[in-house]
């Protein structure tokens, strides 16, 4: 994957960076609305992680920018201001995702890769990890011939480890990926416990080679 | 007591004219009295010449020793007693005609008679109706001061009423002004020049106050806006850290809650973010809200938690509740309600959510003990220590409900219950 980041702030940028490239990512940035400019003209790129307060422009310009070159490249959003506006207005103008700061990196990983499965229509659509296999766009998980069925939340759940597998995801993050503003810290701790024990127990019946390790006090693991 | 400025005017204008006009009438009284008795006195002097002049050219005169029809009395004295002085006084004496003593004014004087003898004369003269002269006089000037204090109310009410007109305007503007509502810029013609500059410096204060209020609040949200990005960096450090698989396992726990704490914090930001837009005016979308809709989707949304708790709802919808409202803030005002109920919920616990045309009312079981109606309302406040919680929940909900003039919310506690009831008009 080959991602921009256009961010002002150094030190964000670069934990994004090592992040990603941890991840096996190529990552280029900008720090400024002219460079980044320059960049998108003249490469392509899987992903476009965009700030919207940039030191020499706002973000939703340059956005507007990129959709009158009729770039196909996915943005995301990067915004320190929780605003609804700026989200509604920013999806409005063509941006594929919105995620305010702070956010988990684990989310960003979750973000990135749906917009560009999103953008790779004509592309193999399902993601697999072991003998588990989702596909987005039907929501239908399959451990291998056998469909699985799961509730809404529990999809949720599943595909936020598919996406970032081995890794370790912490209870809140899940929680707050999930159920977004509607869950406390505080509640979310045993809930995620008692979520994970159900879906746990499903994947079990169908002999799914993935199982949930929990690594205790922070979160699981999809091993 | 506080009084009105036209009785406070008209009070001291009465008091004070009162002492005025009866220090006035007082002299003005003596003044006419003098006058009277100096014309009377003239008269009694007079008549003693005349009665004199008389008694030298008819010596039968000295045989009237009583008052007589004539008015006057003669009596022999000794040559010691002769003092060569008139001698004026009242007196009362008897009269016939009305039977009761009636006032007299009298000169008593000296002289010496045609034969060389001491006499004393008395004159007397009636001085009825000079009493009655007074007496005409005190009714005049107490009509004159009934008459002098309703026609200063009555001219005082009159001025006040004009003169101070763009004082009650202005007052009355006063009384309607909303914070962040500018209704003094139109401008305003007052013929009074203190008025005029009354309300210029009004306008002038108002656009200060709001000017720093309004900068107060814009650092508010800068000031939590500049944090999000350092809170930013610093979890998504941490994050790494923890995702890169390179600690042990006391590390990553350590960290882990040193995140947990740094997403509370950021937690707190967001709300602390979202009451200053809140009260900056950045919600001001209007449409027409159906609450209880909204109402039935949270639930929804909710479900898990709920079912988690095994908490027992009912949305109990006796009629619609409809506004024209925010759609983002009655979502969040609904939200912070159920969430609140949830949260502080028993499990098994109940909620009961009851809408009516023009009240919403949210019972929950929780702890058994009452909160502080006072309290619970102002922001950080929070009920023994109750780690998850930022203490901002029910002030954005207060801080929405402010935005709506004659919407309120209420705190009851009732039989183990705790109860929210929204109320609008």
């Amino acid at each position: 994957m080959k991602i921009l980041i256009i961010e002002d702030e150094p030190e964000l940028r670069n934990v994004v960076q090592s992040f990603l490239e941890a991840e096996h990512s190529i990552v280029e940035y900008a720090d400024d609305y002219q460079s980044g400019l320059e960049k998108i003209i003249s490469y392509e790129y899987d992903c476009i992680l965009l700030d919207i307060m940039l030191p020499d422009g706002n973000g939703m310009d340059l956005l507007k920018e990129i959709k009158s070159m009729h770039k196909k490249d996915p943005v995301i959003i990067l915004s320190a201001k929780d605003s609804v506006d700026d989200k509604v207005n920013g999806l409005e103008i063509g941006a594929d995702d919105y995620l305010a700061k702070p956010f988990h990196l684990a989310e960003l990983m979750a973000r990135i890769k749906s917009v560009i499965r999103r953008k790779n229509q004509d592309g193999e659509n399902t993601i697999s990890y072991k003998n588990i296999h989702i596909d987005p766009e039907s929501r239908i998980v399959k451990i291998d011939n056998n469909e699985l069925i799961l509730n809404r939340k529990e999809y949720d759940l599943l595909y936020y480890f598919i996406i970032n597998p081995e890794k370790t995801l912490q209870k809140t993050m899940l929680a707050e990926a999930i159920w977004g503003d509607y869950i406390d810290q505080a509640d979310s701790l045993d809930f995620i416990y008692s979520q994970i024990k159900n879906l746990r127990k499903k994947l079990k019946t169908l002999n799914s080679k993935a199982d949930f390790q929990a690594v205790y006090g922070i979160g699981y693991k999809f091993i | 007591m506080k009084v009105s400025l036209k009785y406070y005017t008209i009070k001291y204008l009465i008091t004070i004219l009162l002492l005025i006009i009866a220090v006035w009438a007082a002299l003005f009284y003596a003044y006419i009295l003098d006058e009277v008795y100096d014309n009377v006195d003239d008269g009694l002097k007079n008549r003693k010449i005349q009665i004199i002049k008389a008694v030298y050219l008819d010596e039968n005169l000295l045989k009237n020793n009583e008052f007589g029809f004539n008015e006057f009395k003669i009596n022999p004295i000794s040559a010691s007693q002769y003092k060569d002085k008139n001698n004026l006084y009242n007196k009362m004496y008897y009269m016939e005609y009305d039977d009761e003593e009636q006032p007299y004014r009298v000169l008593k004087t000296d002289f010496i008679d045609q034969f060389g003898k001491h006499q004393q004369l008395t004159v007397r003269t009636s001085t009825v109706e000079e009493d009655e002269l007074v007496y005409d006089l005190t009714t005049a000037l107490i009509v004159l001061y009934l008459l002098l204090v309703v026609s200063i109310v009555a001219v005082n009410g009159f001025l006040l009423h004009k003169a101070m007109r763009p004082f009650y305007l202005i007052l009355d503007k006063l009384k309607k002004y909303q914070f962040g509502v500018s209704s003094f810029n139109e401008p305003q013609n007052y013929s009074i020049k203190e008025f005029e500059e009354l309300n210029i410096e009004i306008n002038e204060m108002i656009e200060r106050n709001e000017l720093v209020f309004h900068q107060q609040k814009q650092f508010i949200e800068n000031a939590s806006h500049e944090l999000q990005t350092p809170l930013a960096i610093v979890i998504n450090k941490i994050d790494f850290s923890i995702q890169n698989g390179e600690l042990d396992k006391k590390n990553l726990n350590f960290l882990n809650d040193v995140k947990n704490d740094l997403r509370r914090m950021a937690g707190l930001n967001k709300s602390l973010l979202m009451l200053s837009k809140i009260e900056n005016n950045q919600f001001n979308k209007i449409s027409n809200v159906n609450f209880n809709v909204l109402i039935n989707d949270l639930v929804k949304s909710y479900e898990d938690f709920i079912e988690y708790k095994k908490i027992n709802l009912h949305v109990l919808e006796k009629e619609v509740f409809e506004a024209t409202f925010d759609p983002d803030l009655a979502n969040i005002l609904l939200s912070n309600l159920l969430k609140n109920a949830v949260k502080y919920n028993n499990q098994n616990g109940i909620i009961n959510i009851i809408i009516e045309k023009e009240r919403l009312i949210f019972q929950n079981t929780g702890s058994g003990i009452p909160l502080d109606k006072l309290q619970i309302f102002n922001r950080f406040y929070k009920q023994g220590s109750d780690q998850g919680s930022t203490g901002l929940g029910l002030s954005i909900i207060k801080t929405i409900i402010k935005q709506y003039p004659r919407w309120n919310i209420t705190y009851e506690f009732d039989d183990e219950m705790h109860y929210f009831i929204l109320s609008k008009n």
